[in-house]
């Protein structure tokens, strides 16, 4: 039994957008999901009848209503083991998910790779933010690295001197491992500014130029109803951009002081956690996005075409109390137009999803990863 | 290996043989350099050596003008030894000698500003394509009717009407009247998928009709040229019969009615010679996907070129594609469904043996993951198939077989207790691709509770 309400096409707040779930069931790809007031997933899925708004409806509604994929299946049970609460946490379950295989073997190799790179990451923003907390006490990179990083005076040098840090913050020097520990846990998505590698959403910020010029680019060769569509998703792009680029900046200046941070450490990280977890939700889905551009961008007239109709329906659109750039009825038009352009990808045969089209989506989701 | 190549071609074929190998990016930049080869020959031998990637990979082709001159009758070509008379089709070997007319009596200025404007052209841009390219296809096709109907001055053109076969002069003919309507087709071809199309979008429908609709307002003929080249894009080519079927063209309704017959019965006896052609050519191992592929396709278009036509009344006709749906069973059976059970498992080894901890597949166990894939998704069009040719009962049997054995695969004594759970994510991946979720999730449960019991 489907229980289905409707909701409109402009989420007023982020958390009412909900997070981009990276299934692999054609029509649940890059659904949005968000908590119920009983904090229960609710899966957010067009209109398949092709009228306005969307449905809102839990996973048992999903389930009842289309055959999901093992991987969905798979990912929906991680969901709700791991409680996976902000974009950051559903993308890690989905990589683990992804890493079994039961999206094929390119996207399990590129989920493997990418869950190790995080943790990678995390080892060197940990790194970082050790190297600025000894900054404090006197001790630059340059004697760190004097005798050798490795060596046990090094060692001991460093252990010394994080205990001198701890005093100075008046708290033990187990407490301070701790918060290193958290706060690289915590800061490793967006990457601290003077990261020698930028953080995986630092990234995602700047590929949105790329794929606003991109989308630019092509309109200039579409079909004008297929342009309007593209223009737009140049438009959600370029400001999805500005106002990520505006909260980095803001988050930068308060990680200057890493120091501050670990020192008044109830007062300043639920705001810092707050913080990334909304930069987060306004770049959630992009990554696939651009990985679905990039495929286009190989692909002739035609394809290409597909693919935008396709990145139109996951278009991650501001919600209204971030900045207002549409209204219901512009979207509505622009719905249309998609559903006009649309193709659609069933079993020639039984009418059920077909999986060269989930096959499809397993590809950009190696990308992605 | 061989000690090497000895011949200029020999060359080229070590060229194509070493492309192989190279990672998607590298053997694109193969192509575009191959592309400016003179020496057609030359570039031919490559081509032909990595044309199975090239399927694959689908790149956009360099145009030069002979290329851009046959792009809109592109569809209608078949190879010579494949090509059939008097079902709309063309055999490639009418391009030499039309090309041969064609170079040697175009204005001179129009090839250069072709080549040149082809040069700095925007291969994703349609209507760029066009742009240059209908001066060329309104020329060629004047030409052609000229030279057809003797209206050219012998000794400029290199050949002459009478130095060619009939029916090499009724396939240029066929030319002709395609490039009467090429800008229509290069439109429809820049707006539909690549080829075959799966589905047609509502907008992919209005456009076709309104061209249709234009087409028939200027003459029956162009409209049939047009409709010729743009049913050979289609998987379900009945989907556009049964929309021409419900328009109001101004031929009225009886001619309207012949031709959509008159089409669709070319397509069918297309569709019949294609599935004797595939029993007949060679399947090699690594060519089973694109088999299986084609073998859908074939199936599928006659279910709608059947439901288009309302039945096949001609017994003929009807006899003809019941053996051709025969002939693409025997494929099914024979040669797709033997061979990819062979592969599925041969890889299904190979993989668990190179994969020795959790996880994601090791790079040498990737090859094998993805022709275990490869394998699993031939299987499956093999059931989707079956029904259409008639094979279901036989087919549904030999695909439980394998997801069967698939199933207990991870329990194989071969595999160390540590890698069992990836060798059961692995082998439910693959039912998956057979047989659905719902199968593989029974089977993945299954799996799970023997690894909690006695597979620990």
């Amino acid at each position: 039994m489907v229980n289905a309400a409707q909701t409109g096409m402009i989420a007023n707040t982020l958390s009412e957008r909900g997070m981009a779930v990276p299934f692999t069931t054609p029509d649940l790809t890059q659904c949005r999901v968000r908590l119920d007031s009983g904090d229960r997933f609710e899966f957010l899925l067009p209109n398949f009848s092709g009228a306005k708004g969307r449905y809102v409806m839990p996973w048992r509604s999903v389930t009842a209503m289309m055959t999901t994929t093992l991987h969905d299946r798979a990912l929906y049970e991680k969901m709700c083991e791991q409680r996976t609460h902000d974009p950051i946490k559903l993308r890690s379950a989905a990589l683990e998910v992804a890493a079994t295989g039961l999206a094929g073997p390119k996207a399990a190799q590129s989920a493997a790779d990418a869950l190790e790179a995080d943790r990678q990451y995390q080892i060197m923003t940990n790194f970082l933010l050790v190297l600025e907390l000894l900054k404090l006490v006197g001790l630059s990179p340059v004697d760190l690295i004097a005798d050798g990083l490795a060596s046990d005076a090094a060692q001991e040098r460093i252990k010394a001197a994080l205990r001198r840090v701890a005093d100075r913050f008046r708290i033990s020097h187990d407490d301070l491992y701790m918060r290193v520990e958290v706060l690289s846990g915590l800061v490793a998505a967006v990457g601290l500014p003077g990261a020698p590698e930028k953080g995986r959403l630092r990234l995602l910020v700047g590929s949105l130029t790329v794929y606003r010029d991109t989308m630019r680019q092509w309109a200039m060769t579409l079909p004008a109803e297929l342009a309007e569509l593209t223009e737009f998703q140049a438009l959600v792009s370029d400001r999805t951009h500005q106002l990520a680029h505006h909260r980095i900046e803001v988050l930068d200046q308060k990680l200057a002081a890493v120091g501050s941070v670990v020192a008044n450490w109830e007062g300043r990280v639920p705001a810092l956690s707050r913080e990334i977890r909304e930069i987060a939700f306004l770049l959630d889905g992009w990554d696939y996005l651009i990985a679905l551009c990039q495929e286009a961008a190989e692909k002739d007239a035609g394809e290409r075409q597909n693919l935008i109709t396709e990145g139109f329906q996951m278009l991650p659109v501001i919600p209204r109390d971030q900045m207002l750039i549409a209204d219901e009825k512009r979207m509505s038009g622009l719905k249309a137009i998609q559903r006009r352009w649309v193709r659609a990808n069933e079993d020639w045969r039984a009418g059920v999803f077909d999986y060269d089209q989930v096959m499809k989506t397993e590809a950009i989701k190696a990308r992605v990863a | 290996m061989t000690g090497g190549p000895s011949t200029d071609l020999d060359e080229w074929r070590w060229v194509a043989l070493s492309s192989l190998s190279l990672s998607d990016e590298k053997l694109l930049e193969v192509l575009a350099l191959v592309e400016r080869i003179a020496d057609r020959d030359q570039a031919r031998e490559v081509l032909h050596g990595i044309r199975p990637r090239l399927i694959q990979l689908r790149p956009l082709r360099r145009l030069h003008a002979q290329r851009l001159l046959f792009r809109p009758v592109e569809d209608l070509f078949d190879q010579p030894e494949r090509y059939r008379s008097h079902i709309g089709r063309l055999s490639r070997r009418v391009i030499a000698p039309c090309w041969q007319m064609l170079s040697a009596t175009l204005e001179s200025d129009l090839l250069a500003d072709t080549a040149a404007r082809l040069d700095q052209v925007d291969l994703y841009d349609p209507g760029a394509i066009i742009a240059i390219g209908l001066p060329l296809w309104h020329a060629s096709a004047s030409l052609l009717r000229r030279f057809l109907g003797g209206g050219l001055p012998p000794g400029r053109n290199g050949v002459a009407p009478q130095d060619l076969e009939v029916e090499l002069l009724e396939q240029m003919s066929g030319i002709a009247a395609v490039l009467d309507v090429a800008e229509e087709i290069e439109i429809a071809k820049g707006r539909l998928p690549h080829r075959p199309v799966a589905t047609l979008s509502t907008a992919d429908v209005d456009l076709l009709c309104a061209q249709i609709s234009q087409l028939a307002a200027a003459s029956a003929s162009q409209l049939q040229a047009f409709l010729q080249v743009i049913l050979a894009r289609l998987s379900k080519p009945g989907e556009l019969l049964k929309v021409l079927d419900q328009l109001r063209l101004p031929q009225g309704d009886g001619e309207r009615q012949s031709l959509v017959q008159a089409i669709g019965s070319s397509r069918l006896a297309g569709l019949v010679f294609e599935a004797q052609d595939l029993r007949r050519a060679g399947i090699r191992t690594d060519q089973i996907g694109d088999t299986a592929r084609t073998a859908e396709r074939l199936a599928q278009g006659f279910l709608s070129l059947e439901t288009a036509l309302g039945g096949l009344s001609d017994r003929r006709i009807a006899a003809k594609v019941r053996a051709a749906r025969g002939e693409i069973g025997a494929v099914v059976r024979e040669a797709v469904m033997d061979r990819a059970e062979k592969t599925l498992f041969a890889a299904l080894v190979s993989d668990q043996l190179a994969t020795a901890d959790y996880g994601a597949p090791a790079a040498p166990a990737m090859a094998a993951a993805e022709v275990a894939e490869a394998s699993a998704n031939a299987l499956r069009r093999c059931g989707r198939i079956a029904e259409a040719v008639g094979i279901k009962p036989e087919i549904g049997r030999r695909l439980q077989a394998i997801c069967d054995r698939l199933e207990h695969s991870p329990r194989d004594p071969i595999i160390e207790p540590g890698a069992r759970e990836a060798a059961l994510m692995r082998s439910v991946r693959l039912i998956e691709l057979i047989a659905g979720p719902d199968d593989a999730m029974r089977a993945l449960e299954r799996g799970r509770k023997w690894l909690a019991g006695e597979g620990r």
